[in-house]
Protein backbone atom coordinates (compact mmCIF):
# COMPACT_ATOMS: atom_id res chain seq x y z
CA UNK A 1 0.00 0.00 0.00
CA UNK A 2 1.32 3.41 -1.12
CA UNK A 3 0.72 6.18 1.51
CA UNK A 4 1.71 9.98 2.44
CA UNK A 5 4.01 9.59 4.92
CA UNK A 6 3.25 11.80 7.93
CA UNK A 7 7.42 12.15 8.56
CA UNK A 8 9.19 14.84 7.97
CA UNK A 9 8.09 17.90 5.62
CA UNK A 10 10.83 17.02 3.49
CA UNK A 11 9.82 12.92 3.23
CA UNK A 12 6.81 14.34 2.79
CA UNK A 13 6.93 16.53 -0.05
CA UNK A 14 8.90 13.21 -1.76
CA UNK A 15 6.11 10.83 -1.18
CA UNK A 16 3.38 13.59 -2.81
CA UNK A 17 6.09 13.98 -5.83
CA UNK A 18 5.42 10.06 -6.40
CA UNK A 19 2.05 10.14 -5.90
CA UNK A 20 2.00 12.94 -8.42
CA UNK A 21 4.26 10.82 -10.53
CA UNK A 22 2.87 7.14 -10.41
CA UNK A 23 -0.86 8.95 -10.50
CA UNK A 24 -1.35 11.89 -12.86
CA UNK A 25 -1.90 9.96 -16.25
CA UNK A 26 -4.57 8.17 -15.19
CA UNK A 27 -6.30 10.36 -13.17
CA UNK A 28 -6.22 13.09 -16.02
CA UNK A 29 -7.16 9.97 -18.33
CA UNK A 30 -10.46 9.42 -16.01
CA UNK A 31 -11.25 12.96 -15.60
CA UNK A 32 -11.30 13.40 -19.25
CA UNK A 33 -13.48 10.38 -20.17
CA UNK A 34 -15.75 12.33 -17.22
CA UNK A 35 -15.32 16.04 -18.52
CA UNK A 36 -14.01 15.37 -22.25
CA UNK A 37 -12.22 19.15 -22.20
CA UNK A 38 -8.99 17.76 -22.20
CA UNK A 39 -7.70 21.65 -20.78
CA UNK A 40 -10.39 21.30 -17.52
CA UNK A 41 -9.58 17.69 -17.21
CA UNK A 42 -5.95 18.66 -16.59
CA UNK A 43 -7.35 21.48 -14.24
CA UNK A 44 -9.79 19.11 -12.07
CA UNK A 45 -6.08 16.60 -11.98
CA UNK A 46 -4.46 19.34 -10.55
CA UNK A 47 -7.52 20.00 -8.18
CA UNK A 48 -7.33 16.20 -7.24
CA UNK A 49 -3.43 16.42 -6.25
CA UNK A 50 -4.37 19.84 -4.58
CA UNK A 51 -7.09 18.15 -2.30
CA UNK A 52 -4.41 15.46 -1.79
CA UNK A 53 -1.92 17.90 -0.68
CA UNK A 54 -3.92 19.91 1.73
CA UNK A 55 -5.06 16.38 3.36
CA UNK A 56 -1.96 14.93 3.41
CA UNK A 57 -1.76 15.05 7.25
CA UNK A 58 -5.10 13.63 8.23
CA UNK A 59 -4.92 10.96 5.87
CA UNK A 60 -5.36 7.68 7.23
CA UNK A 61 -4.72 4.59 5.33
CA UNK A 62 -8.25 2.74 5.73
CA UNK A 63 -8.26 2.04 2.01
CA UNK A 64 -5.81 1.72 -1.20
CA UNK A 65 -4.48 5.06 -1.42
CA UNK A 66 -5.46 4.36 -5.54
CA UNK A 67 -9.41 3.75 -4.34
CA UNK A 68 -9.09 7.48 -1.85
CA UNK A 69 -7.29 9.21 -4.80
CA UNK A 70 -10.45 8.41 -7.11
CA UNK A 71 -12.92 8.93 -4.47
CA UNK A 72 -11.64 12.31 -4.65
CA UNK A 73 -11.34 12.74 -8.21
CA UNK A 74 -14.98 11.55 -8.72
CA UNK A 75 -16.16 13.99 -6.61
CA UNK A 76 -14.70 16.82 -8.24
CA UNK A 77 -15.60 15.37 -11.32
CA UNK A 78 -19.29 15.47 -10.20
CA UNK A 79 -18.78 18.83 -8.87
CA UNK A 80 -17.48 20.54 -12.05
CA UNK A 81 -20.47 18.84 -14.09
CA UNK A 82 -23.20 19.77 -11.83
CA UNK A 83 -21.44 23.30 -11.52
CA UNK A 84 -21.42 23.74 -15.02
CA UNK A 85 -17.71 24.36 -15.72
CA UNK A 86 -17.77 21.87 -18.22
CA UNK A 87 -20.03 23.01 -20.12
CA UNK A 88 -17.89 26.80 -20.17
CA UNK A 89 -15.05 25.06 -20.92
CA UNK A 90 -16.86 23.81 -24.16
CA UNK A 91 -18.01 26.82 -24.99
CA UNK A 92 -15.01 28.94 -24.47
CA UNK A 93 -13.14 25.51 -26.39
CA UNK A 94 -15.47 26.16 -29.61
CA UNK A 95 -14.82 30.16 -29.26
CA UNK A 96 -11.22 29.27 -29.65
CA UNK A 97 -10.58 31.06 -25.99
CA UNK A 98 -8.09 28.10 -24.90
CA UNK A 99 -5.82 28.60 -27.51
CA UNK A 100 -2.74 30.00 -25.91
CA UNK A 101 -3.52 28.20 -22.77
CA UNK A 102 -0.14 26.27 -23.67
CA UNK A 103 0.46 22.80 -25.25
CA UNK A 104 -2.23 20.64 -26.05
CA UNK A 105 -2.84 17.59 -23.86
CA UNK A 106 -0.99 14.35 -25.09
CA UNK A 107 -2.84 11.92 -27.15
CA UNK A 108 -1.53 9.01 -29.31
CA UNK A 109 -1.38 9.60 -33.29
CA UNK A 110 -3.57 7.18 -34.88
CA UNK A 111 -1.75 6.76 -37.79
CA UNK A 112 -3.15 5.89 -41.21
CA UNK A 113 -4.17 8.30 -43.96
CA UNK A 114 -6.80 11.42 -43.59
CA UNK A 115 -9.66 8.95 -44.26
CA UNK A 116 -8.92 6.13 -42.24
CA UNK A 117 -8.45 9.00 -39.29
CA UNK A 118 -11.42 10.31 -39.39
CA UNK A 119 -13.06 7.24 -39.77
CA UNK A 120 -11.39 6.49 -36.33
CA UNK A 121 -12.34 9.76 -35.07
CA UNK A 122 -16.21 8.87 -35.61
CA UNK A 123 -15.88 5.62 -34.31
CA UNK A 124 -14.24 6.87 -31.26
CA UNK A 125 -17.22 9.97 -31.02
CA UNK A 126 -19.63 7.07 -30.97
CA UNK A 127 -18.25 5.49 -28.55
CA UNK A 128 -17.72 7.93 -26.37
CA UNK A 129 -21.02 9.16 -26.61
CA UNK A 130 -22.91 5.70 -25.87
CA UNK A 131 -20.68 5.95 -22.87
CA UNK A 132 -21.75 9.72 -21.73
CA UNK A 133 -25.23 8.77 -22.62
CA UNK A 134 -25.28 6.45 -19.72
CA UNK A 135 -26.49 7.35 -16.41
CA UNK A 136 -23.89 9.28 -13.90
CA UNK A 137 -23.33 6.21 -11.22
CA UNK A 138 -23.16 3.62 -14.32
CA UNK A 139 -20.49 5.62 -16.62
CA UNK A 140 -18.32 6.39 -13.22
CA UNK A 141 -18.44 2.36 -12.82
CA UNK A 142 -17.92 1.77 -16.86
CA UNK A 143 -14.71 4.19 -16.09
CA UNK A 144 -13.75 2.71 -13.50
CA UNK A 145 -13.85 -0.82 -14.34
CA UNK A 146 -13.07 -1.12 -18.12
CA UNK A 147 -10.19 1.85 -17.94
CA UNK A 148 -9.03 1.89 -14.62
CA UNK A 149 -9.18 -1.67 -14.19
CA UNK A 150 -9.91 -1.19 -10.15
CA UNK A 151 -11.60 -4.79 -8.48
CA UNK A 152 -14.87 -4.65 -7.41
CA UNK A 153 -14.60 -3.59 -3.59
CA UNK A 154 -12.76 -0.78 -5.00
CA UNK A 155 -15.15 0.80 -7.00
CA UNK A 156 -18.10 -0.43 -4.90
CA UNK A 157 -16.05 1.70 -1.88
CA UNK A 158 -15.77 4.74 -3.89
CA UNK A 159 -19.58 4.78 -5.56
CA UNK A 160 -20.65 3.70 -2.24
CA UNK A 161 -22.57 0.78 -3.17
CA UNK A 162 -21.92 -3.02 -2.52
CA UNK A 163 -20.35 -5.00 -4.32
CA UNK A 164 -23.41 -6.62 -5.36
CA UNK A 165 -24.77 -3.68 -6.61
CA UNK A 166 -21.99 -2.65 -8.30
CA UNK A 167 -21.99 -5.70 -10.46
CA UNK A 168 -25.34 -5.34 -10.88
CA UNK A 169 -24.84 -1.91 -12.40
CA UNK A 170 -21.98 -2.80 -14.26
CA UNK A 171 -24.03 -5.49 -16.09
CA UNK A 172 -26.86 -2.77 -16.94
CA UNK A 173 -24.28 -0.68 -18.17
CA UNK A 174 -22.59 -3.09 -20.35
CA UNK A 175 -26.16 -4.16 -21.80
CA UNK A 176 -26.85 -0.58 -22.58
CA UNK A 177 -23.65 -0.59 -24.42
CA UNK A 178 -23.69 -3.63 -26.10
CA UNK A 179 -26.88 -2.18 -27.54
CA UNK A 180 -25.91 0.75 -28.59
CA UNK A 181 -22.55 -0.04 -30.14
CA UNK A 182 -23.74 -3.30 -31.55
CA UNK A 183 -22.84 -1.42 -35.00
CA UNK A 184 -19.17 -1.11 -34.20
CA UNK A 185 -18.91 -5.17 -33.38
CA UNK A 186 -17.33 -7.04 -35.93
CA UNK A 187 -16.62 -3.46 -37.88
CA UNK A 188 -13.13 -2.90 -37.23
CA UNK A 189 -11.90 -0.60 -39.36
CA UNK B 1 -26.24 -25.83 -14.71
CA UNK B 2 -29.46 -24.96 -16.48
CA UNK B 3 -30.32 -21.89 -15.50
CA UNK B 4 -29.32 -18.98 -17.57
CA UNK B 5 -26.46 -16.98 -16.14
CA UNK B 6 -27.38 -14.30 -13.39
CA UNK B 7 -26.03 -10.62 -14.29
CA UNK B 8 -23.42 -11.23 -12.05
CA UNK B 9 -22.49 -13.85 -13.62
CA UNK B 10 -21.39 -12.12 -16.73
CA UNK B 11 -19.51 -10.01 -14.93
CA UNK B 12 -16.97 -12.00 -13.17
CA UNK B 13 -17.17 -14.52 -16.00
CA UNK B 14 -15.65 -12.00 -18.11
CA UNK B 15 -13.26 -10.37 -16.24
CA UNK B 16 -12.23 -13.81 -15.25
CA UNK B 17 -12.61 -13.49 -11.84
CA UNK B 18 -14.68 -16.65 -10.94
CA UNK B 19 -12.94 -19.56 -9.44
CA UNK B 20 -12.43 -22.39 -11.78
CA UNK B 21 -15.39 -24.96 -10.28
CA UNK B 22 -17.59 -21.82 -11.15
CA UNK B 23 -16.04 -21.01 -14.58
CA UNK B 24 -15.88 -24.48 -15.55
CA UNK B 25 -19.74 -24.69 -14.53
CA UNK B 26 -20.93 -21.55 -16.59
CA UNK B 27 -18.97 -22.85 -19.83
CA UNK B 28 -20.99 -26.10 -19.50
CA UNK B 29 -24.10 -23.54 -19.35
CA UNK B 30 -22.53 -21.97 -22.65
CA UNK B 31 -22.49 -24.80 -24.45
CA UNK B 32 -25.62 -25.74 -24.12
CA UNK B 33 -27.62 -22.19 -24.24
CA UNK B 34 -26.84 -20.03 -27.79
CA UNK B 35 -28.81 -16.74 -26.14
CA UNK B 36 -26.27 -16.94 -23.28
CA UNK B 37 -23.31 -17.85 -25.37
CA UNK B 38 -24.32 -14.89 -27.73
CA UNK B 39 -24.97 -12.26 -25.06
CA UNK B 40 -21.09 -13.03 -23.74
CA UNK B 41 -19.90 -12.60 -26.71
CA UNK B 42 -21.11 -9.35 -27.49
CA UNK B 43 -20.53 -8.02 -24.35
CA UNK B 44 -17.21 -9.18 -24.40
CA UNK B 45 -17.05 -7.76 -28.05
CA UNK B 46 -18.32 -4.37 -26.72
CA UNK B 47 -15.81 -4.49 -24.10
CA UNK B 48 -13.13 -4.42 -26.63
CA UNK B 49 -14.26 -1.62 -28.49
CA UNK B 50 -14.52 0.41 -25.16
CA UNK B 51 -11.01 -0.36 -25.08
CA UNK B 52 -10.42 1.66 -28.25
CA UNK B 53 -11.97 4.90 -26.73
CA UNK B 54 -8.44 6.78 -26.22
CA UNK B 55 -8.12 9.59 -23.72
CA UNK B 56 -5.91 12.66 -23.54
CA UNK B 57 -2.92 12.43 -20.92
CA UNK B 58 -1.62 15.13 -19.22
CA UNK B 59 0.27 17.77 -21.19
CA UNK B 60 3.69 18.66 -20.34
CA UNK B 61 2.72 21.91 -18.43
CA UNK B 62 1.08 19.75 -16.03
CA UNK B 63 3.66 19.17 -13.72
CA UNK B 64 4.83 23.09 -13.86
CA UNK B 65 1.17 24.34 -13.48
CA UNK B 66 0.52 21.73 -10.22
CA UNK B 67 3.98 23.15 -8.55
CA UNK B 68 2.86 26.75 -9.55
CA UNK B 69 -0.78 26.09 -7.56
CA UNK B 70 1.06 24.23 -4.93
CA UNK B 71 3.19 26.98 -4.18
CA UNK B 72 0.05 29.60 -3.60
CA UNK B 73 -0.76 26.84 -1.06
CA UNK B 74 -0.12 27.94 2.73
CA UNK B 75 2.54 26.27 4.20
CA UNK B 76 0.40 24.99 7.46
CA UNK B 77 -2.87 25.95 7.10
CA UNK B 78 -3.81 24.78 10.61
CA UNK B 79 -7.07 22.07 9.84
CA UNK B 80 -10.40 23.21 10.96
CA UNK B 81 -10.04 20.73 13.86
CA UNK B 82 -7.25 22.49 15.34
CA UNK B 83 -8.09 26.00 16.03
CA UNK B 84 -11.96 24.85 16.94
CA UNK B 85 -10.90 24.30 20.68
CA UNK B 86 -9.07 27.55 20.91
CA UNK B 87 -12.29 29.38 19.72
CA UNK B 88 -14.75 27.28 21.71
CA UNK B 89 -12.49 28.01 24.81
CA UNK B 90 -12.23 32.17 23.56
CA UNK B 91 -15.89 32.07 23.04
CA UNK B 92 -16.33 29.61 26.89
CA UNK B 93 -14.80 32.24 28.55
CA UNK B 94 -15.67 35.85 26.82
CA UNK B 95 -19.55 34.31 28.11
CA UNK B 96 -17.93 33.46 31.75
CA UNK B 97 -16.64 37.15 31.46
CA UNK B 98 -20.46 38.78 30.78
CA UNK B 99 -21.92 36.48 32.76
CA UNK B 100 -19.42 37.65 35.84
CA UNK B 101 -20.64 40.98 34.96
CA UNK B 102 -23.93 40.61 35.43
CA UNK B 103 -24.00 38.75 38.32
CA UNK B 104 -21.98 40.76 40.23
CA UNK B 105 -23.38 42.72 43.20
CA UNK B 106 -24.33 46.23 41.51
CA UNK B 107 -23.25 48.04 44.68
CA UNK B 108 -19.73 48.37 44.57
CA UNK B 109 -18.00 46.00 47.54
CA UNK B 110 -16.62 47.55 50.46
CA UNK B 111 -13.62 46.05 49.75
CA UNK B 112 -10.12 47.66 48.61
CA UNK B 113 -9.84 47.50 44.92
CA UNK B 114 -7.63 44.34 43.64
CA UNK B 115 -4.60 44.48 42.01
CA UNK B 116 -3.75 43.49 39.11
CA UNK B 117 -0.21 42.67 37.93
CA UNK B 118 -0.75 41.01 34.89
CA UNK B 119 -0.52 43.81 31.73
CA UNK B 120 -3.73 44.83 30.40
CA UNK B 121 -3.99 43.52 26.58
CA UNK B 122 -2.85 45.78 24.01
CA UNK B 123 -5.78 47.90 22.70
CA UNK B 124 -7.31 47.20 19.55
CA UNK B 125 -7.80 50.32 17.39
CA UNK B 126 -12.19 50.92 17.48
CA UNK B 127 -12.07 47.60 19.89
CA UNK B 128 -13.38 48.70 23.50
CA UNK B 129 -11.27 47.11 25.68
CA UNK B 130 -13.33 44.66 28.01
CA UNK B 131 -11.04 43.14 30.47
CA UNK B 132 -10.25 46.01 32.58
CA UNK B 133 -13.61 48.16 31.84
CA UNK B 134 -16.00 48.92 34.73
CA UNK B 135 -19.40 49.09 34.27
CA UNK B 136 -20.57 52.28 32.96
CA UNK B 137 -24.02 54.01 34.15
CA UNK B 138 -25.32 52.73 30.90
CA UNK B 139 -26.07 49.54 32.61
CA UNK B 140 -24.23 46.23 32.05
CA UNK B 141 -23.48 44.39 29.58
CA UNK B 142 -23.57 46.92 27.38
CA UNK B 143 -19.29 47.09 26.79
CA UNK B 144 -19.32 43.25 28.19
CA UNK B 145 -20.62 42.06 24.96
CA UNK B 146 -17.91 43.80 23.14
CA UNK B 147 -16.03 40.66 24.70
CA UNK B 148 -16.97 38.91 21.93
CA UNK B 149 -16.30 41.10 19.32
CA UNK B 150 -12.24 41.58 21.25
CA UNK B 151 -9.83 39.06 19.27
CA UNK B 152 -7.12 39.92 21.89
CA UNK B 153 -9.10 38.76 24.03
CA UNK B 154 -10.08 35.12 22.84
CA UNK B 155 -6.74 34.65 20.92
CA UNK B 156 -4.87 34.95 24.06
CA UNK B 157 -7.48 33.33 26.55
CA UNK B 158 -4.66 30.47 27.56
CA UNK B 159 -2.71 32.83 28.09
CA UNK B 160 -4.92 35.53 30.43
CA UNK B 161 -6.25 32.78 32.47
CA UNK B 162 -3.04 31.46 33.67
CA UNK B 163 -2.58 34.53 35.42
CA UNK B 164 -6.16 34.58 36.60
CA UNK B 165 -6.84 37.65 34.95
CA UNK B 166 -10.21 36.94 33.71
CA UNK B 167 -11.70 36.28 36.69
CA UNK B 168 -10.44 38.90 39.22
CA UNK B 169 -13.30 41.31 40.35
CA UNK B 170 -13.99 44.30 38.08
CA UNK B 171 -12.56 47.30 39.95
CA UNK B 172 -15.28 49.41 41.49
CA UNK B 173 -15.81 52.71 40.00
CA UNK B 174 -15.54 55.39 42.51
CA UNK B 175 -18.74 57.10 44.25
CA UNK B 176 -18.78 60.37 43.05
CA UNK B 177 -20.01 62.52 46.23
CA UNK B 178 -23.32 63.94 45.54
Amino acid sequence: MLRVRAGVPKEREEAFNVLVTKYRTPVVHFLYRMVREPALAEELAQEVFLRVYRARKSYKPRAKFSTWLFRIATNVALNALRDGRMRRARESSLEGETEDAGPAMQVADPGGNVEQRMLEAERQEQIRGAVEALPEKQRLAVLLHKYQEMDYNEIADILDCSESALKSLLFRAYETLRVRLRPLLGARI
Amino acid sequence: MSEHLREEDFIQYLDGRLNEAARAELDRHLAACADCRGRVDELRGVMGVLGEWQAAGPSPRFDAALRARLAEEPASAPPWFAWRPAYAAGLAAAAVLVLGVYLWPPTAPDVPAPVTQFPPPPVTPGVPPVVATPRTPAGPGTDELAAFDNPVLLENYELLEQFDVLFEPVPPKEKKSL
